[in-house]
C-alpha cells in the first residue's frame, strides 16, 4: 500500500471536494419547517461568504506559520496535537459514516426497498476503503473524473427541465422577514463540511493560491446548490415538500428525447458521489489516525477507520443524517477556524515573549 | 493482489446480490382505474401488458384488464399480483383514471398511494372519468383507441386545443400543497354507441378492434381538500388556457358569426399572454393582455375589403368573453386554478401576504382587465380576398 503522500493539483482538490459536497445537497429533505426555496437562493451566497470568513484564520496560518494544520498543532504541545488529530479524525469518521448511512437509506427507500441497509454500508465502505488506501493521488484523480461526469449530468438535466420551469414561483426572499434568511444561511453554512477536508489536504497541493482554492470550492459548490435549488423551486414548487428526495424527483421529471427519464442517471450519480465522499473522508480520517498512531501503514489506518465508520453508520437511526444542524456548524467552526486561531495566537504570544 | 481484490469487490458490487425479477415474471401496468364503490371499498381495474409467451396473435405483449376490489390499494395490488402470478410493476404506468364518485368523495388517499409508490413517475397523467373509470379500461380491451396510449393521445390533443388542463399528478399535488391554488384535472366522458358489425372485429395487427364508442374531454374538475366540487365546461377550461400560464395550448379552433350571416372559422394561436398583478384599494387587480393570431380557413364568399379587421374585432370579442366567463366561474367563486396567487405574491405582495389563508375571498373580490389583440394571418393556400 502506498504510504508516501503525493502531490495533487489545486483544480483536482477543488473538483473532488466540490463533487463530494454535492452529496449533502442530494440528501436534502424539505419540510414545512424548512425555509422556502426563494430564501435559500439568497442564503447560499451568504453562507459561502460566511464560510470564507470562517476559513480566513486557516489561510493566514498557512501563510505565516506553516502549511500543515496537524503539524502546526504539534507545535502547541503533544496533548493539543493529539486532541486536534482526534477531533479532526472523528469529524471525518462521522462524515464517512453519515455518507454511508444516507446512501444506504436512499438505496433502500428509492431503489431496492427489500434490500438490507447493512449490505450497502458494507459494499460502499469496502470499495471506498480500497480507493482511499490507494492514496491521495488516485483518489483525487478519480474525483476529478467524477466532477466532469457530474457537470455533464447537471447540464443535461437542467436542459431537459427547461420546458418545465415556472418563474412565477419566485418572489422577494425577504417577504417573510429576516429570520428565515438567517436560519437558512446558518443551515447552508453548516453543510460545508468539506472545509475540514480542505484544511487537512491543502498541504498535499503545495504552497500558494490558497485563496483561489477556497474561493473555487465555495464558488463551485454554491453554483451547484443555486442551480439545483432554482430547478427544484421552479419545476416542483410546493410538490417538493411531499418527496423524500426532491432531486431524485427532479431527475424523474427531466426527460430528454433520447435518454427518456433521467432518474437512472441520477442513481448512478448518487452512487458515484457517495463513493467519492466516503473515500475522501476515510482518507481524511486515516491521515489523522496516522498522526495519532505513528507508523501505521495507510491501508491499515483506512481499514480501522472503515470499521469505525461502519459501526457508526449502522448506529445512525433510520440512516438519516442532518448535515445542516447548528451542532455541525459549531464543529465546523471549531475545526476550521478554532484550531488555526489557536496556532496563530500561540505564535503571536511566542513572538511577543521573544521580543523584537 | 491489490488489483485482484479490486476486481472481486467490483464483481460483488455489480453482479447483484439483490434478487432480480425477470421480465416474464412482471406484469407491466399501463393504466390504473380507481373507483369507489357504494360500500366504501375501492375497485381497481388495471390495464396490464405481459411479456408474450408466443400465444398472442401478433407476438407482442398481451394486453389484459384485471379488476380487484378491496379496502386499500396496497392490498388490491398485492391481490392482483397473486391472482396473476406476476409482480405488478407500476414503473411503466402512464395514466391514472379516477371514477367520478371517488373524485367527489375524496381523491387524496388514493392519489397519495401512487405518490408514495416510488415506481410511479410524478408526471403521470391523472384524469377523472364520468361514471366508472374501470369501464374505460374494459373498453380498451375491446378497442385499441381506449388503451392507455389512446386515452393519452386524446388528452394531449385536448390540451393542445386548450380544452383540458395539465392533468398530471405533479401539478395536482403542487397546487394541493400550495396556499391558494386549486388543483384541476381533466374530466373524460365515454360515450357508448352500438358498433357497426364489421368495425367491432379485431383488426389485422391482432390488437383490439375499433368501436363506435367515443371518448371526449368533458372539461376540467376543480378540487378543494381532495374533493371535486366544480366542473368547468371545455369552453371555460379554454378561457383559462388563454392566460397562457399553463403553456400547453397550441392551435385552437375559433369561429365567429359574421353580421351579414355566415361563419369565419380559424385556427387561433396564442402568440403572447401577459398577466400583471397589481393592487387597487387593498384588493388584487389583474391586467391581462393577449395577442392572438388566427389563420382563417373558412369564410363566406361575398366579403368585401376590410373583412380582416371585421373578423379580428369579432374574434377579440369572442376571446375576451371566453376569458371573462372562465374567470367569473373560477376566480369569481374563490377558485384559483391558474395560480394567480403566485403573480400576486411576486408583483403585488401587499395584497397577498396576510391573506394567504383567505386568498379565495380576496380573489373573489379582485378586478380583472382583459385586453385582446387579434390579427388575421394568411396561410399559403388562401388567396387574398381584397384583390
Amino acid at each position: 500500500m502506498g504510504t508516501e503522500p503525493r502531490r495533487i493539483s489545486g483544480p483536482q482538490l477543488v473538483a473532488a471536494l466540490s463533487a463530494s459536497q454535492v452529496f449533502t445537497l442530494f440528501t436534502y429533505v424539505p419540510s414545512r419547517q424548512s425555509a422556502p426555496g426563494q430564501v435559500t437562493l439568497l442564503a447560499i451566497p451568504l453562507s459561502a461568504a460566511a464560510c470564507c470568513l470562517l476559513a480566513a484564520p486557516l489561510l493566514r496560518m498557512r501563510r505565516t506559520c506553516g502549511p500543515d494544520l496537524l503539524a502546526e498543532c504539534g507545535r502547541l504541545g503533544r496533548p493539543f496535537a493529539g486532541a486536534a488529530a482526534l477531533l479532526l479524525g472523528l469529524f471525518c469518521l462521522l462524515q464517512a459514516a453519515g455518507g454511508c448511512a444516507h446512501f444506504a437509506f436512499f438505496m433502500t427507500s428509492s431503489v431496492y426497498q427489500t434490500a438490507s441497509r447493512w449490505l450497502f454500508i458494507c459494499v460502499l465502505l469496502a470499495v471506498g476503503g480500497y480507493a482511499a488506501s490507494l492514496g491521495a493521488e488516485a483518489v483525487f484523480r478519480a474525483g476529478s473524473l467524477l466532477f466532469a461526469f457530474l457537470l455533464a449530468v447537471v447540464v443535461l438535466m437542467l436542459a431537459a427541465l427547461l420546458p418545465e420551469l415556472h418563474l412565477r414561483q419566485l418572489y422577494n426572499p425577504l417577504a417573510q422577514g429576516w429570520e428565515p434568511l438567517a436560519r437558512s444561511t446558518v443551515r447552508s453554512a453548516a453543510q460545508n463540511a468539506e472545509l475540514v477536508l480542505l484544511a487537512l489536504l491543502l498541504p498535499r497541493c503545495g504552497p500558494g493560491r490558497d485563496g483561489w482554492r477556497l474561493a473555487g470550492l465555495l464558488g463551485v459548490t454554491a453554483l451547484f446548490y443555486e442551480l439545483f435549488t432554482f430547478a427544484t423551486l421552479t419545476v416542483l414548487g410546493d410538490y417538493a415538500r411531499l418527496r423524500l428526495f426532491p432531486l431524485h424527483t427532479l431527475a424523474t421529471v427531466a426527460e430528454a428525447s433520447v435518454l427518456g427519464r433521467m432518474d437512472l442517471l441520477h442513481i448512478v450519480l448518487w452512487s458515484a458521489v457517495g463513493f467519492l465522499r466516503v473515500t475522501l473522508y476515510l482518507y481524511g480520517a486515516a491521515v489523522c489516525l496516522r498522526r495519532l498512531a505513528g507508523r501505521l501503514p495507510l491501508g491499515a489506518a483506512v481499514a480501522v477507520c472503515a470499521l469505525g465508520a461502519g459501526a457508526c453508520a449502522l448506529a445512525i437511526p433510520r440512516g438519516v443524517w442532518d448535515a445542516g444542524s447548528p451542532a455541525a456548524l459549531v464543529a465546523l467552526a471549531l475545526l476550521v477556524a478554532g484550531l488555526p486561531l489557536a496556532v496563530l495566537v500561540k505564535k503571536r504570544l511566542s513572538e511577543r515573549r521573544e521580543g523584537p | 493482489m491489490r488489483r485482484l481484490w479490486g476486481v472481486l469487490l467490483a464483481v460483488l458490487a455489480l453482479s447483484g446480490c439483490i434478487p432480480t425479477v425477470s421480465l416474464n415474471d412482471r406484469a407491466m401496468i399501463r393504466a390504473v382505474a380507481v373507483d369507489l364503490l357504494e360500500d366504501g371499498r375501492y375497485q381497481v381495474t388495471l390495464q396490464v401488458n405481459e411479456a408474450a409467451d408466443g400465444s398472442s396473435e401478433n407476438g407482442g405483449p398481451e394486453q389484459t384488464a384485471l379488476t380487484e376490489t378491496g379496502r386499500d390499494l396496497t392490498e388490491l395490488l398485492s391481490r392482483a399480483s397473486v391472482s396473476r402470478g406476476k409482480q405488478m410493476f407500476l414503473g411503466s404506468a402512464r395514466l391514472i383514471l379516477v371514477g367520478e364518485r371517488l373524485a367527489r368523495e375524496d381523491l387524496l388517499p388514493a392519489l397519495r398511494f401512487f405518490n408514495a409508490t416510488q415506481q410511479v413517475a410524478p408526471t403521470i397523467a391523472v384524469a377523472v372519468v364520468q361514471g366508472e373509470a374501470g369501464e374505460l379500461i374494459h373498453a380498451g380491451e375491446e378497442a385499441g383507441q381506449f388503451s392507455a396510449d389512446g386515452v393519452l393521445d386524446v388528452l394531449h390533443k385536448a390540451q393542445e386545443a386548450g380544452y383540458a388542463p395539465a392533468s398530471r399528478m405533479l401539478d395536482f399535488f403542487a397546487q394541493e400543497q400550495s396556499q391558494g391554488g386549486a388543483p384541476q384535472l381533466a374530466v373524460l366522458e365515454l360515450e357508448r354507441h352500438e358498433p357497426p358489425p364489421e368495425a367491432a372485429q379485431p383488426d389485422q395487427r391482432g390488437g383490439a378492434g375499433r368501436t363506435a364508442d367515443k371518448l371526449r374531454v368533458a372539461g376540467s374538475g376543480l378540487f378543494r381538500a381532495g374533493r371535486m366540487e366544480a366542473v368547468l365546461t371545455p369552453a371555460q377550461t379554454r378561457g383559462l388556457q388563454w392566460l397562457g400560464l399553463d403553456g400547453r395550448m397550441e392551435a385552437t379552433p375559433l369561429s365567429v358569426e359574421l353580421p351579414p350571416g355566415g361563419l369565419a372559422a380559424a385556427n387561433a394561436y396564442l402568440q403572447r399572454a401577459t398577466v400583471r398583478a397589481g393592487e387597487a384599494g387593498g384588493l388584487p387587480e389583474f391586467s391581462i393582455r393577449l395577442q392572438v393570431r388566427a389563420a382563417v380557413l373558412e369564410l363566406p364568399e361575398d366579403l368585401g375589403p376590410g373583412w380582416e379587421e371585421q373578423v379580428a374585432a369579432l374574434q377579440e370579442r369572442a376571446v375576451r368573453r371566453e376569458v371573462e366567463e372562465a374567470l367569473a366561474a373560477t376566480a369569481g367563486q374563490g377558485w384559483d386554478p391558474c395560480e394567480l396567487y403566485q403573480l400576486a405574491r411576486q408583483q403585488a405582495p401587499g395584497c397577498y401576504w396576510g391573506h394567504q389563508e383567505d386568498w379565495g375571498e380576496q380573489l373573489a373580490r379582485a378586478r380583472f382587465r382583459v385586453e385582446v389583440d387579434c390579427q388575421v394571418i394568411h396561410t399559403g393556400g388562401a388567396a387574398r380576398r381584397d384583390q
